[in-house]
């Protein structure tokens, strides 16, 4: 049996894929390390060995390891890809109907129109405000004093959602602290907030004209609240996408460099030959 | 890219030109009629470099809070806060960098809007803190087409600059001066046409980044010996380093739109370099190149070049401009940089990448930034853009990542 890594290093957390590769790869495990400030490279290194030492594998062992996002901090690793290949990738090999990915992470979102398979043909991504990224709603979540787990949950009860400014993410938070003063409920100020980062979501997905199916990726994409916002946003701007994130979408970045680097060591080999 | 011998000799022919200005001297703006003043018998000293010095040196964080507490706004051209802010501090990077004590005294300050209205409140500043004369030519602004009423009205502005600085140095302006002065100017800014040109071949020994160096006479010493011998010394090492480069067709070329990020030019050009693209070509460092010069018609051609500067031009013309730019150098994408401060060259609001967009078929992206001010400029942010805009234009050149 052959094996293929792959490595995303986000802003926020670092996910890593391990996969049997074939012509059917199996996905073996995935694991989703939060940096917490600490030194990426070590925490990548730590994370890596003790994945392998877990599946009896030694990283000499290993087809391909492969980077993606933040891929410099990467020590160990054959090869580098970009993070939109490296996420179409992933969400298509899976769900080969796939035409639209959305990838939802700490920094940005991201919107990618697929053709041929998994080849990005548009993209479109949120500016330079905060306001439309995860680390923001992260930061909400402490003012709040709530997990974030419990977010998606909770943004499900709200009956009211607040509103919120979505323009900028240092009023959005100005207004956060208002509302909590204002006793507002906290499941309708998270709501107020998925709602404020789904706009911009569903304004780039108007934008690129995208079909459906939409497939959503990143840290974001397992937060439920979130989810089903961005889903009702778009049928009220008749839209006509399905849109649906699946167990594992959080890591397709990761999924996708190590299905990228199968796809290269045996491209290199033909090449050779 | 190697460091070029030209930049080598740049760094000698600037600290002549720092060391060596005495009196009597003209602060002009960069764009403004320098060839008059130089041939009045002034050295001329430009603000705007020294704005752009403060940037590069990333000074200029120490110096915008300074301007910022003395009434000068965050949102107006951070040139100006840091320059004005460095004033305020009495300090300038030309102390370490040359040994000089402060910016040179004006005799005679001239600015030309036809850039901004941010040099007039900059240069009146001045006019206030030395006490001299301070000439504005307010052109006509944002032009489609050139009228001879409006090289007239510029004309007639200039000849006020003529009487003012005629009065200053107690002499009148020699006709001929003024004519040898711009006959150097259009060979040197033909010569700097020349330089840029190289940038198409494939691959391009020159990025914009090199360019935003090597143009500094084409600013500061227009109009001199200096500027052309310069330029002819760097053409001919730019076509030589060009003959002994391999073609590359996976090099991305790309084009920059708007003012340049002055305290990042390193960590960009090694960003592109990196990711096996290159910046060919830009608006800002072409501004420099003046066609309609001319020795036998001086005031009016001089009118007519600095009239017709792209920043000042309507949307129309900026888009036909752009359009030719990117035919004339095969460019894959185009970079423009909205510049928080710099309100008029960030040519991106009001719909130019699209227009250009339909009419090329060329992919742009805006990237969100300063010229000197990097608290508006976040390094993540951008070049998460930029590698997300390169993997596209490689994806559609069907370039492997």
């Amino acid at each position: 049996m052959e094996y293929t890594l792959g490595i995303d290093v986000g802003s926020s957390f670092i996910k890593i894929a391990l996969i049997e590769y074939s012509d059917n790869p199996k996905i073996i495990e995935i694991t989703n390390e939060k940096i917490r400030k600490r030194n990426p490279t070590i925490l990548i290194n730590k994370a890596v060995n003790d994945l392998l030492e877990r599946h009896n594998l030694k990283y000499e062992e290993l087809l391909y390891v492969a980077s993606t996002g933040e891929g410099e901090l990467v020590e160990r690793k054959r090869g580098h890809f970009y993070s939109m290949t490296t996420h179409a990738k992933g969400a298509f090999h899976f769900h080969p109907e796939t035409k639209t990915v959305v990838d939802m992470g700490a920094l940005f979102c991201r919107v990618m129109s697929l053709e041929s398979g998994s080849r990005v043909k548009n993209y479109a991504m949120t500016g330079q405000c905060a306001s439309g990224s995860g680390q923001f709603l992260e930061n909400i979540t402490r003012y709040l004093g709530v997990t974030i787990d419990e977010v998606g949950p909770l943004s499900l009860e709200s009956k009211e959602p607040a509103k919120l400014s979505g323009i900028c993410a240092v009023l959005a938070e100005t207004d956060v602290i208002n509302m909590v003063s204002q006793g507002i409920a906290t499941s309708d100020i998270i709501k107020g907030i998925h709602e404020s980062i789904a706009r911009r979501i569903v304004s780039l997905l108007s934008k690129l004209k995208v079909e459906s199916p939409v497939a959503l990726s990143g840290g974001m994409s397992q937060d439920v609240g979130l989810v089903e916002v961005i889903k009702q946003l778009a049928d009220e701007r008749n839209l006509s996408l399905e849109i649906f994130a699946t167990k594992n979408c959080y890591a397709n970045g990761a999924i996708g460099a190590a299905l990228w680097g199968g796809y290269r060591h045996y491209k290199l080999l033909e090449v050779a030959q | 890219m190697a460091q070029l011998e030209a930049q080598k000799k740049l760094k000698i022919i600037l600290e002549n030109y720092f060391v060596g200005m005495k009196a009597p001297v003209a602060w002009c703006t960069s764009a403004g009629p320098a060839e008059i003043l130089r041939a009045l018998g002034f050295e001329v000293y430009f603000p705007e470099n020294h704005g752009a010095m403060l940037g590069a040196t990333r000074l200029a964080g120490k110096y915008i809070p300074k301007a910022h507490r003395a009434g000068f706004s965050g949102e107006i051209c951070s040139y100006l806060t840091a320059d004005i802010g460095a004033w305020l501090m009495k300090e300038t990077p030309l102390t370490n960098a040359y040994g000089l004590k402060s910016i040179p005294k004006p005799d005679m300050i001239v600015f030309n809007t036809n850039q901004c209205r941010e040099v007039a409140e900059w240069f009146n500043f001045y006019g206030r803190e030395f006490n001299c004369p301070v000439v504005g030519i307010y052109p006509p602004r944002y032009l489609e087409d050139v009228s001879k009423s409006d090289i007239d009205n510029v004309v007639a502005q200039f000849k006020e600059v003529i009487s003012v600085g005629e009065n200053v140095l107690g002499k009148k302006l020699d006709p001929h001066e003024l004519e040898k002065v711009v006959a150097l100017s259009y060979e040197g800014t033909q010569l700097w046409k020349q330089v840029l040109d190289t940038a198409r071949k494939k691959p391009s020994p020159l990025s914009f980044f090199d360019g935003t160096i090597l143009m500094a006479p084409i600013v500061m010493l227009r109009g001199t010996k200096i500027c052309v011998d310069f330029y002819k010394e760097t053409l001919s090492e730019l076509e030589e380093l060009a003959k002994t480069q391999q073609e590359d067709s996976n090099q991305l070329r790309l084009y920059w739109e708007g003012m340049p990020i002055w305290g990042r030019l390193r960590s960009m050009a090694q960003f592109f370099n990196d990711n096996n693209s290159v910046v060919v070509a830009s608006t800002y460092c072409n501004s420099w190149i003046f066609d309609d010069f001319n020795p036998k018609n001086p005031l009016e051609s001089m009118a007519s070049a600095y009239t017709k500067i792209f920043i000042n031009r309507g949307e129309n013309t900026k888009l036909a401009y752009m359009e030719k730019m990117l035919n004339d150098f095969d460019i894959d994408g185009i970079i423009f940089h909205d510049a928080k401060t710099c309100f008029n060259n960030s040519n991106n609001r009001f719909g130019l990448p699209k227009r250009l967009k339909d009419s090329t078929r060329i992919d742009t992206l805006t990237i969100d930034g300063d010229l000197n001010d990097l608290r508006f400029f976040s390094d993540g942010q951008t070049q998460t853009k930029l590698e997300t805009f390169l993997e596209q234009l490689k994806s559609k050149k069907r370039i492997s990542v």
